[in-house]
């Protein structure tokens, strides 16, 4: 047997073991569980900022797709299909602790000053992730859901607005508020350190 | 006055949501303001960073078997 034919036979497809799972097959579900756990937990902590809440989310996410395994129906990618799922398990957490003020930020911020000749294009320094995650990590709440469902996962607009239940200019301009706080957040560490 | 307004449409700018008009403006703007310019290259950076990072990385992640073990628990623990 070629060692392709073997990779294939060995590794089962998100379809399959979904199915298997459905069927009450544990190691099916436990094979899913570590085929996906580092993808919805790192969701859990972009989105959430607090790796003791990312890991009770993320333990939510697996004992509700545990319960709901059985209504996969394959019509998208399972990867998919559990990423709306730690989306939605998140928002819904959000939902719960209240507030609406937690998902959509307006801080007052003071708006970005330009002085000609004072504000110096090459102040942020070259970025790169770990300075780009501890920024993320630092923005409030609302800032960073939209940050991190756009600029980091690909949402649009009309899928954030929905997710969310606000406007689509709103999500706009959550999202130019984030970028420019990030801006700033990554500026300071860079006079900080 | 033109920067106010050219900073609060970078982000539709630099996403392609802009009307013509809007979107003429700032780029007409951007040419003439180094200051302005310098903000949507930040803008630029962090949004090309973002999307290049992997979702899987600079995390760190709890041991996996024993996340297992407590979602084996949680899971017992609903049923009964």
């Amino acid at each position: 047997m070629s060692a392709e034919a073997d990779i294939g036979k060995i590794e089962q497809s998100d379809v399959e073991l979904a199915a298997k799972s459905a069927d009450g097959d544990a190691q099916a579900f436990e094979q899913i569980y570590r085929r996906h756990f580092r993808r919805v937990y790192a969701l859990c902590i972009r989105m959430l900022g607090d790796p003791v809440l990312a890991e009770d989310l993320t333990q939510d996410v697996f004992v509700n797709l545990f319960n709901k395994i059985g209504s996969f129906r394959g019509e998208s990618q399972f990867t998919t299909w559990l990423h709306r799922m730690t989306v939605n398990q998140v928002l819904m957490y959000f939902r719960k602790r209240s507030t609406r003020s937690e998902l959509v930020t307006d801080e007052g911020e003071t708006p970005v000053q330009i002085v000609r000749g004072t504000e110096n294009p090459d102040r942020m320094p070259v970025i790169d992730r770990i300075s780009l995650e501890r920024a993320i990590s630092q923005l409030p709440p609302g800032y960073r859901t939209i940050f991190v469902l756009h600029d980091v996962e690909g949402y649009g607009h009309d899928e954030i607005a929905r997710m969310l239940e606000i406007s689509e200019g709103t999500s706009k301009s959550q999202l130019h508020k984030a970028r420019l706080k990030l801006r700033g957040l990554i500026r300071q560490q860079s006079v900080a350190a | 006055m033109d920067c106010d307004k050219s900073v609060e449409l970078l982000s539709d700018f630099r996403d392609g949501l802009l009307g013509d008009d809007d979107r003429l403006f700032v780029d007409g703007h951007l040419a003439g303001c180094n200051p302005c310019a310098g903000i949507f290259k930040d803008l630029e950076a962090i949004v090309t960073l973002a999307r290049a990072v992997s979702v899987e990385q600079e995390v760190s992640f709890p041991d996996e078997d024993t996340f297992w073990q407590r979602i084996t628990v949680a899971r017992v623990s609903i049923v009964h």
